[in-house]
Parts: structure tokens; C-alpha cells; sequence
């Protein structure tokens, strides 16, 4: 604190960036110019202040200038503030006595104007130099982390997470949506470019997240709420029932055989294709192995009756698991940190009404595709079409097409990214079909093909020497002629400019992975942004890849970018280890930059808490001479010091630390504006 | 064999419609979709768009070019995923290939009687008298600054 009480000896240390802005600013007339403003006792250039060598020079000033005040005119805070703070303290000053002035993307980046760039970088320079006058010194607080994590989604990346987190010995909250763990892994048959069998790789690891001691499953629950801030959350957990008694259930599956509708509603973990009753187990790996009934579905529950005798699952269970009278019930949580794995959702064909999905049934997408090939599927593994409803008849398609980058690389639909997968698993389905159906035909309609990954070139042409033709050609229309199963695409062969009219019995769309349709719930309990694709954005895009912008909440697989099964485990990895080094170091720092109120000035009118958008505000009753008023009051905590509640208040009575009203004016003063 | 000409494509993209031509990635949605295409054997949107790319834009523009078989059906407009528009491109052409005089002459017919008379067909005693008839009185003069509303 003694800082505070002598006159501010100031320091100025103007960065090149390499030429960045030593090519546009005059940095030596610069330093001149810094040296002869009031307080600053030295003022130096470096070619890249961030460096070692840079950062020496402001500690040996320091120690030797006796400086109490840094001024580094550089980059953008977001980009070194917090290295050179980093520097402060180590030279045994207050970190906040640092004040950096922006003179790479604010000044040399964008003013082309020599002579005018020095002027404004000046400019910049003295306001930092008055702004610096006024700083105070501010305390960092640490508070403790719960050692628990919450994962939301038990796909490929939230079992990955949270077994990792679970190893390292911490408690793990995964919470599933569905009645089952697996997510879309489960779904697909073979994985690319391997051929392993998809269910085979990942049971096991289904399994032990069930069983393992540290991970509570949460399954065929949602999440409900969530407060509080890093290292500090609550949460609330809606446990949907199931009307079946999770305890006593033993999976037996004599329920679902004697369902009355049994077999006729559409099972979406089949992709529709395949059938189910209204009490269920969505496939028969499913983990916990526990059977649900379908509330929108179950006549006991719909109509409230069912059959003359009454509901004959319930007659047929023999524990006597079918509990009617179940209800949701909601699990408050307390964790540290959060990981989001809600995974995709693939294109929604109906939206390119030209590929004719809606309508013909031997167009179909990729995923239920995957379906119709998978063991566990509704054909047993059988590539058979037009089956009836009892599973009989249908026949062996002749001439498969499959057509690559629908609903990806597409502007008319509003993607225009790719899918990252849908190339692999094409080429894998065309593999499966060779298998299958040896005699087939098999053409993939392609425009590009991205075998970028380990081993996909390699498999690309093995799949290629097996006889599937790849041509190149996007097509514009598919419809069928006729009675018989025929289905014609129209394309242009690019490569000999021959448009053609291609037959085939069966067509496969190469379907892209979109965002979640229900996106919003998490964007809302989490209020995080999403990149122009719609995914969920991280951090940094090259650095920071499984952080986001809210602190303790963590992204991992799809839902921050389409991405494969490697990329999603070494992301869920990646997205644990974060969560780890949190719990791991136990307290976490909290921003020192919040907002202050000053309790006298504050007039409860509440414009502020309403402006939050981090919830960090609420009123308190204070004791005013007597009389009982309501004042706005700031949880350090949450509150991230981005300012708005000072920009709404209209006494002024709430302010952000570094950033108040008699610290800023005279710096905006400087640049020239009267105010 | 054309001489390319580098700064074609710069210049068509300066063209109202025309300017997403480089994002062509050359799918060929566009030519399944062409009646043009299917009828005309030499007629192929997306390598018109190509040829424009590469800057062998004389041959769209030279006389008899390809571009006038176009009929103008917007197919391909409503196909393209990449937001091209090979109708604009072509559009675009076929104003490049006008201002150097190299339209078909029915085109610089029926221009020079919608700039002349703002109709699309020349007037005549007979079209005056059915007029009369009709009581629509005679054909309204073309408005004076016909000439500069048509740039």
C-alpha cells in the first residue's frame, strides 16, 4: 500500500511487434514523446516487450527506478494483460498498476497513415499516462472448488470425460437425457477406417461409467437449473420417471413382449426405422439396463387405461417394477465444474426437399443407414428394404448411390461448413454394402473427398479398389419414376461434362452434423455464445479449443464442431483435464476487476441487476438513519466487471474497479473528447 | 485457341448479381438441373462459370457465343448451394457481349425498340386504330429520360 501514497513514478514501454507496429508508428519519436509527459521517469522501446528479455526490462526498472506504475503500449489487453501483470507482480508491485495503451489493432492494424497512426498512438500513450495516475492497487481472492464435476451428455465424449475425471479420483454427475448412455456411438455400426465394430469398442466403456464408484449416472434426466460461479455451482437435476421401479427392474424385457404396442411406435434410437413398444429398453446394450415407459405413448398413461385386464406389462413383470404412480423427481447437485458434451444432431433432410427423403422410402440418410446395416438394428444387419410391418417381404437393393455433402458446404441451407465425417463414413458404408451385397452396384456421388485423417486416405482406396465408383457430380434433383423401387438422380459427370440420369434402387444421403435442435436450454442455463455455424464457441479458437467464455464450464466433442470419434475422445481428454487442474489445485482466483457499489448513493431502483447478464446483483435491506432501504449489492464471485450495471445506473453509485468514472473520464478527456 | 485474359472475372464480378462467381466450387448442381443443358449439347452452366474463372472470357463474348441459349429459367439459381447464380454470370456476360456489339441480332432488335420507344414491339397504324378502338387513346410518348432510367 505505500505505493499508493508516493507520487507516481511511471513507466513507458513502447512494443515494435516485430513490424506490426514499429513499420507504422514511429516508435522512437514515441519514446521521446512518452519521456516528456508528467510522471513518467523512463520511457523505452523493445522489437517484442512480451518477451523475456522485454519483460526484464520493466522488472530491473522497477527494482532500479523505483517505478510504481507500468505503462505497456502494445497489443490488445486481451491479448498480454495478463502476462504483464504476471511481470509486475514478480517485480513485487501490485498487478493492477498496469495499464496498457493499444496501439497494434487499434492504431497500426487499421491506419494505413503514418504520420496519423503516430498522432493517435501519442494520444493513446498520454491518456494511459493519466489513467495510470489514477489506478489503485486492487486484492485478487481465491475461494475453494468443490471437488465435483457436473457432465452433461453420456455420448462417446461425456463417458471419456468423466471416466478420466473419475479416475483421477474426483466425484463425476453425468447427466443423460435419454433413458440410455451411448449417444450417437451407439447408433453406428462400424467405425472408420478401422471397421471396428462400433458398440463393441464402447460397451465397456457404457458399463463402467455405470458401475464405476466415483460417477453418479444420471440417466433419463435433464438438467434443470444452474447458479453460482467457477468452482461454486448448484444445480438442479430433473430425474424423469421411467414408471418403473430403477431398483427392482432386472431388464428381463417380459414387459415390452407383452406390451399391447408392442412393436408400433417408431424407436428413435433406430432413427424411425426400426419399431418399439411404450415400455422399452431403446436397444439391447443399453446401460443402465432398465426398462421406461414412453408417457406420450403408454395408453395406461395417455388414457388411462389400457386393455380390458389392465396393463399387461404390469401383469407380466415379475418383480412387479411397474409403478403408474411414478414421479419426476428434481436432485440438487453442488459442483466445481462443468463440461458440456450434448453432442449433434445430423441434417434435417426435409429441408432439402429436392433429394426427395420425405417422401421416396428408399432414400435415406446416412445415420439410418447405419441402422438398417448394424447387427442390433431393425433388419438384424440385412440390407433389406420395404419390409411390412411384421418384418416380412422387403428386398436386397441392385444399385446403391450415396451422395456426399448434404445439408454440409451448402449456403442454400445455411451451412456452409463441413462435416468433417460424412466422406469416411460414406466410403465405410460403401464397403459394408460390397460386403453385404457383393453383385451390387455402387456408385458415391462426391465434389470433393476429404480423407484427411489417419488411415482415411488408405481406406478411400481400398474402398475404390473394391469396385465402388466415385463420381464427380453434385446432384441437383432425385425422384422416382414409376411403381417399381426405381429412384432417378440427375447429375453432371464433371470430369466429361455428361449430364446423366442416374438409376438406383437405393440412395444414401452423406447427411451433416448440425447443432442440437434443443441448442437453446444449454446456451440459456450456461449463457454461452455459439460460433456463426451455431455450434458452441470456444474460448480461443487455436488456444483455448475446450474452454468457453463462461469460467468452469468446459466443451468437449461435437457440440463445439462436427469432429470424429478421435478427435471427440482426445477433446473430452482434453476438456477433463482442464476440469482436473481446477479441482486438482482446489481454489481458483476470482476476477478483482467487479463492480463496487457505493451503498449512500445507491437508490434501489434495481436497473442494474436487471441489466447483469451474469446474475451478480441483488438488493439488500440496509439500515439508512433508521429506515430500511433496498441497495443493490455484488457478488464478487460472479461478477465478471464487464460494466453494464454502471453504464444503466443513473446515480452512479455502481461502479467497476480500474474502470470508474473519475478514473476514465480524464483518460477519454485526453483523447479529445470534451465531455 | 482463346487468349485468357486475366482480369476477366474482376471485371464480370464488378457487375450487379455477378460478383460471388469466385466461390464456384464447381459441384455441377447447376448443369443436372439445366434444361438448357439437356436440350443444347454444347451449353453447360458450370463451365461457363469456369471458363469466366479462367479468364477465356472472349469466348462468351465473342458472336454466336454459347451464352445466348440460356433461357433464362433460374434453376440454377435456386440449386446452387455455394450463392454462384450461373444465371447472373451468364446475365452478366451477355450485357459484356452487347456493349462490345456482339448480341445476336434479334436482341439488338428488340433493345433498340424497348430504348427507342420504351415497348417491346415497334407502334403501328394498326396497333393505333385497335387502340382507338379499345378507347385506350394513342400509344403514351416514352418518358425523357428514358435513357437514363435504361443505364
Amino acid at each position: 500500500m505505500d505505493n499508493l501514497n508516493r507520487r507516481p513514478r511511471i513507466g513507458v514501454y513502447i512494443c515494435h511487434c516485430g513490424i506490426n507496429i514499429g513499420s507504422v508508428v514511429d516508435v522512437p519519436g514515441l519514446v521521446e514523446y512518452a519521456s516528456r509527459l508528467p510522471g513518467v521517469v523512463v520511457a523505452r522501446e523493445y522489437t517484442y516487450m512480451c518477451s523475456d528479455p522485454g519483460q526484464n526490462l520493466v522488472k530491473e526498472d522497477i527494482k532500479n527506478e523505483g517505478l510504481n506504475r507500468v505503462i505497456v503500449a502494445s497489443c490488445s489487453p486481451r491479448m498480454h494483460e495478463p502476462t504483464f501483470r504476471k511481470t509486475l507482480k514478480e517485480a513485487g508491485l501490485n498487478p493492477y498498476y498496469l495499464e496498457m495503451a493499444n496501439i497494434r489493432e487499434q492504431c497500426s492494424w487499421v491506419h494505413p497513415d503514418k504520420e496519423q497512426a503516430t498522432h493517435k498512438a501519442r494520444k493513446l500513450v498520454e491518456a494511459a499516462v493519466v489513467k495510470a495516475m489514477l489506478l489503485e492497487a486492487l486484492e485478487e481472492k481465491e475461494v475453494d472448488v468443490i471437488p465435483a464435476c457436473l457432465v452433461i451428455g453420456a455420448g462417446i465424449a461425456g463417458i471419456q470425460a468423466s471416466l478420466d475425471i473419475a479416475d483421477a479420483g474426483f466425484k463425476v454427475y453425468l447427466v443423460e437425457k435419454t433413458p440410455s448412455v451411448g449417444g450417437r456411438m451407439a447408433q453406428l455400426d462400424k467405425t472408420f477406417p478401422t471397421l471396428d465394430c462400433s458398440a463393441c469398442i464402447l460397451t465397456p466403456k457404457m458399463v463402467d461409467v455405470a458401475n464405476h464408484p466415483n460417477i453418479e449416472l444420471m440417466s433419463y434426466s435433464q438438467l434443470e437449473s444452474i447458479e453460482g460461479y467457477v468452482g461454486n455451482f448448484k444445480a438442479t437435476v430433473r430425474k424423469k420417471a421411467r414408471f418403473v421401479n430403477f431398483n427392482t427392474c432386472t431388464g428381463c424385457g417380459v414387459c415390452a413382449e407383452n406390451c399391447r404396442l408392442a412393436g408400433r411406435i417408431p424407436n428413435e434410437f433406430d432413427e424411425n426405422i426400426g419399431m418399439r413398444g411404450a415400455i422399452y429398453l431403446p436397444f439391447p446394450q443399453a446401460v443402465p439396463a432398465k426398462y421406461t415407459i414412453d408417457p406420450e405413448r403408454c395408453l395406461q398413461l395417455t388414457k388411462g387405461k389400457c386393455g380390458k385386464e389392465g396393463p399387461a406389462c404390469a401383469a407380466a413383470c415379475g418383480p412387479g417394477s411397474i409403478d403408474f404412480e411414478q414421479e419426476d423427481e428434481l436432485v440438487e447437485i453442488e459442483i466445481g465444474t462443468v463440461i458440456v458434451a450434448t453432442g449433434y444432431d445430423v441434417f434435417d433432410c426435409t429441408r432439402k426437399p429436392e433429394y426427395g427423403w420425405e417422401d421416396i422410402d428408399n432414400v435415406m440418410t446416412g445415420l439410418e443407414f447405419e441402422r438398417l446395416v448394424s447387427a442390433s438394428g431393425p433388419t438384424g444387419g440385412h440390407v433389406i428394404l420395404g419390409r411390412d410391418k411384421k418384418g416380412e417381404g422387403g428386398y436386397e437393393p441392385k444399385k446403391v448411390a450415396f451422395i456426399h455433402c448434404v445439408g454440409s458446404r451448402d449456403k442454400s441451407v445455411g451451412n456452409e461448413y463441413c462435416s468433417r465425417v460424412c466422406c469416411m463414413y460414406l466410403a465405410k458404408q460403401a464397403h459394408l454394402v460390397r460386403d453385404k451385397l457383393p453383385d451390387a452396384d455402387i456408385a458415391v456421388f462426391y465434389m470433393d473427398v476429404r480423407a484427411f485423417g489417419k488411415g482415411f486416405e488408405e481406406f478411400y482406396d481400398r474402398v475404390r479398389r473394391e469396385g465402388v465408383r466415385y463420381i464427380r457430380g453434385n446432384p441437383s434433383e432425385i425422384y422416382r419414376t414409376g411403381e417399381d423401387h426405381t429412384v432417378v438422380i440427375k447429375v453432371e459427370d464433371t470430369l466429361t461434362g455428361t449430364p446423366m440420369e442416374y438409376e438406383a434402387d437405393l440412395v444414401v444421403l452423406g447427411v451433416g452434423l448440425e447443432p442440437r435442435r434443443d441448442v437453446r436450454e444449454i446456451i440459456d442455463l450456461f449463457k454461452l455464445s455459439q460460433s456463426t455455424d451455431g455450434f458452441f464457441m470456444e474460448a480461443h479458437p487455436k488456444l483455448r479449443p475446450v474452454d468457453t467464455a463462461s469460467d468452469g464450464v468446459y466443451l468437449a466433442g461435437c457440440c463445439q464442431g462436427p469432429k470424429d470419434i478421435p478427435d471427440t475422445v482426445a477433446q473430452a481428454k482434453g476438456a477433463a483435464s482442464s476440469a482436473l487442474i481446477l479441482m486438482a489445485y482446489g481454489k481458483v482466483k476470482v476476477e478483482a476487476l467487479v463492480s463496487v457499489v457505493s451503498p449512500d448513493e445507491c437508490r434501489g431502483c434495481g436497473f442494474c441487476m436487471e441489466v447483469c447478464p451474469f446474475g451478480a446483483i441483488e438488493l439488500v435491506d440496509q439500515n439508512r438513519m433508521g429506515n430500511i432501504v433496498q441497495v443493490a449489492q455484488v457478488n464478487e464471485a460472479l461478477c465478471k466487471g464487464c460494466g453494464s450495471c454502471a453504464a444503466a445506473c443513473l446515480s452512479g453509485a455502481i461502479q467497476p474497479r480500474s474502470f470508474k468514472d473519475e478514473q476514465i473520464l480524464p483518460q477519454i478527456a485526453v483523447l479529445g473528447v470534451r465531455i | 485457341m482463346a487468349k485468357a485474359i486475366p482480369d476477366f472475372k474482376d471485371k464480370l464480378s464488378r457487375i450487379e448479381g455477378a460478383g460471388r462467381l469466385t466461390a464456384c466450387y464447381q459441384c455441377s448442381a447447376c448443369v443436372a438441373e439445366c434444361p438448357a443443358a439437356q436440350q443444347c449439347g454444347d451449353f453447360n452452366p458450370r463451365l461457363i462459370v469456369l471458363a469466366a474463372l479462367l479468364g477465356v472470357g472472349e469466348l462468351l463474348v465473342e458472336k454466336d457465343s454459347v451464352i445466348w441459349q440460356c433461357t433464362t429459367c433460374y434453376k440454377c439459381y435456386e440449386r446452387c448451394p455455394q450463392g454462384t447464380h450461373p444465371i447472373e454470370v451468364i446475365t452478366a456476360c451477355k450485357n459484356l457481349a452487347a456493349a462490345i456489339g456482339n448480341a445476336p441480332e434479334e436482341i439488338t432488335a428488340l433493345h433498340d425498340t424497348v430504348a427507342g420507344n420504351a415497348t417491346l414491339i415497334m407502334p403501328s397504324t394498326a396497333i393505333e386504330k385497335r387502340r382507338g378502338d379499345l378507347g385506350l387513346g394513342p400509344v403514351p410518348a416514352p418518358a425523357e429520360d428514358l435513357e437514363r432510367l435504361l443505364e
